[in-house]
């Protein structure tokens, strides 16, 4: 039976090492958090007291952490995965990251015998439930292909992008588009809001055409046209508004990085860490249409 | 009269070192590239071949260079600073550097029982000549006191800015202000030249008016209307500048729309290939965008 040490079981790490528990793996959970922990206990897991007892006795080691300087946290220094774990074993990061990040701490795993793989996922907290996460992989293929079992237990699409790091890249990738697409799906139903159309049918008649788009169809930001969608429930996350931001910030840092110019993304980063600073940090990010709303109709236009 | 160490001898650097030879210091200088020494060695300066040199020869050390990366290897490189810097000693860094940079190096002098305070400055080129630079400094203000009689031969306006690092702050955060100010300018008179009148009509009219600034009064005349564009600060140097700015605002919390803007066009800038060039020349960009070009008419005076 693969043995496999699970640190960070929080909104999302707890229903994925849940999966993980249903089919089958014995999983060692670890989390700062004692409430996530006990969490993880009741899910059939085992409590570790560190993250160095979690993953001493691991086949595989899965983290997934709030962002970079946790993941360089959790994986060096005195007590961390890559000074506690057995050589040989497969340390699985499913956190987003600076991809950055990803191949250093990849090469300081290497230098101590372990394997190390980016994993980051996509589809939110209701898939990480059901186990029906995209996971993206970047990995040696013989490392992803040892992965796969835990990862398969985790996500229905599970993607070799290439090597390490590349997972990370198709992530941040992903996340300005999902972050964009939030922004510009708000600021058309409040268009279409203010012109007094019903947003429902505004929603079917999008979903049919060039301006389609995933964010829509599952996470739409107006109230009561998704079921499952956060803004049906309050806006609870799913996804934070402030790690959108993160998420985005990761992307532009790399375009600056790799010269490259860009002026929607960091124009749509702003306009979360606006809605962050008017109470919003906290809940889903398609939350931003409610800071979208307009003046009053007495305002001059 | 004390010596002084001066450790970069470039485009700012040399003039500033300049001015302090001309007030009788003795120099102990430093840069990277040999040459660049020597006109200072002929006016009776002595010359050394690493920063630890300098530490070892004068108590006070002045460090202008392009960036905190070599700042940090400057001051903790191999022979760098930190390695004999002497008791006492002060260390006055005038880079356009990253604050939290500055802040990190501070107490790695301390530990050396040194002191360090920032002191960038604006101005350019001319003020670096001339001796009218706006020199804003971080640190006690008791080591400022200290510091201000060499500052005051370098530039007119010697400001506390607050504690070690804001002064490394408030020079990024001026040169967003003169860099998006310059481009906001630039694009609005390009939409005044469309709606028919003369690029150099408008922005006299925006000099006269409350849209006045830097730009109107001083860059357009000087750089962009008679098509000079030799302010002598590339845009390379400015996306630099206004890049350290967003992290200061990303790490600070504050939303940023408009800075996000300014280090975009910039970057957009250096992606064609404009980076060497001066950045009033961020004006051709924009006039290629907005088809026009904003030149006076010949025999008109810019």
């Amino acid at each position: 039976m693969t043995r496999i040490g699970f640190i960070g079981v929080g909104t999302m790490g707890l229903p994925m090492a849940a999966n993980l528990v249903k089919k089958g793996f014995t999983v060692t959970a670890y989390d700062l958090n004692r409430e996530a922990l006990k969490a993880a206990t009741a899910a059939g897991m085992t409590a570790a007291a560190t993250a160095s007892e979690a993953v001493v006795g691991a086949d595989i080691v899965v983290t997934m952490l709030p962002s970079s300087p946790h993941v360089e946290a959790v994986y060096g220094g005195d007590g961390g995965v890559i000074s506690s774990a057995r050589a040989g074993t497969l340390c699985i990061d499913m956190s987003t990251v600076d991809p950055a990040v990803s191949r250093r701490v990849a090469g300081a795993a290497a230098e101590r015998g372990l394997r190390f793989v980016d994993a980051p996922v996509s589809g939110g907290t209701p898939r990480a439930i059901d186990g029906t996460l995209a996971i993206m992989v970047g990995a040696s293929l013989e490392d992803f292909q040892a992965a796969r079992p835990a990862l398969e237990a985790m996500g229905a699409n599970v993607i070799h992008v290439g090597p390490v790091g590349s997972g990370e890249v198709a992530k941040l990738c992903n996340n300005l588009i999902a972050g964009v697409a939030a922004v510009a799906v708000s600021e058309a139903f409040r268009i279409a809001e203010g012109f007094g159309v019903d947003p429902r049918v505004v929603t079917q008649v999008i979903s049919k055409s060039s301006g389609n788009t995933w964010v829509m169809e599952n996470m739409h930001p107006v109230a009561g046209l998704v079921p499952k969608a956060a803004s049906t429930n309050s806006y609870a996350p799913g996804f934070m508004t402030d790690l959108m931001c993160k998420d985005i910030g990761l992307a532009v840092d790399a375009a600056r990085n790799l010269r490259i110019p860009l002026f929607v993304a960091p124009a749509a980063q702003q306009v979360y860490r606006l809605a962050s600073s008017h109470g919003l940090g906290r809940k889903d990010f398609t939350s931003v249409y409610t800071f979208l709303s307009p003046s009053a109709g007495t305002a001059p236009v | 009269m004390e010596t002084i160490g001066f450790i970069g001898l470039g485009n700012m650097g040399a003039p500033m070192a300049g001015r302090l030879q001309d007030a009788g210091y003795a120099l102990v200088v430093h840069d990277a590239r040999a040459a660049a020494a020597a006109a200072f060695v002929v006016r009776g300066a002595r010359a050394v071949d690493t920063p630890a040199a300098v530490a070892s020869a004068a108590r006070t050390i002045i460090t202008i260079v392009p960036s905190s990366r070599e700042v940090r290897a400057v001051f903790e490189g191999p022979q760098g600073l930190l390695s004999s810097l002497a008791s006492g000693a002060l260390c006055i860094e005038m880079t356009t550097a990253d604050p939290a940079a500055t802040r990190e190096l501070a107490p790695k002098v301390e530990a050396r029982g040194a002191h360090l305070i920032d002191a960038p400055v604006s101005g350019g080129v001319r003020g670096a000549t001339e001796g009218t630079l706006a020199i804003m400094v971080g640190g006690p203000e008791a080591l400022l006191d200290r510091a201000r009689p060499i500052l005051e031969r370098m530039g007119r306006n010697v400001f506390h800015a607050g504690p070690i690092g804001s002064g490394h702050a408030i020079k990024l955060v001026n040169n967003v202000c003169s860099g998006g100010i310059l481009a906001l300018t630039i694009e609005a008179v390009a939409v005044a030249a469309k709606a028919g009148l003369d690029p150099q009509r408008a922005v006299e009219i925006i000099q006269a008016s409350s849209g006045r600034s830097n730009a109107s009064d001083y860059k357009f005349p000087k750089f962009i209307l008679n098509g000079a564009f030799d302010a002598g600060f590339a845009i390379r140097l400015m996306l630099k500048d206004v890049d350290g700015y967003a992290r200061l605002a990303q790490e600070s919390g504050v939303p940023s729309l408009m800075g996000r803007a300014v280090t975009e066009i910039y970057r957009m800038a250096v992606a064609r290939g404009m980076g060497e060039l001066d950045h009033t020349a961020v004006a051709r960009l924009i006039e290629e965008w907005a088809g026009i070009e904003l030149r006076s008419k010949p025999g008109e005076p810019a």
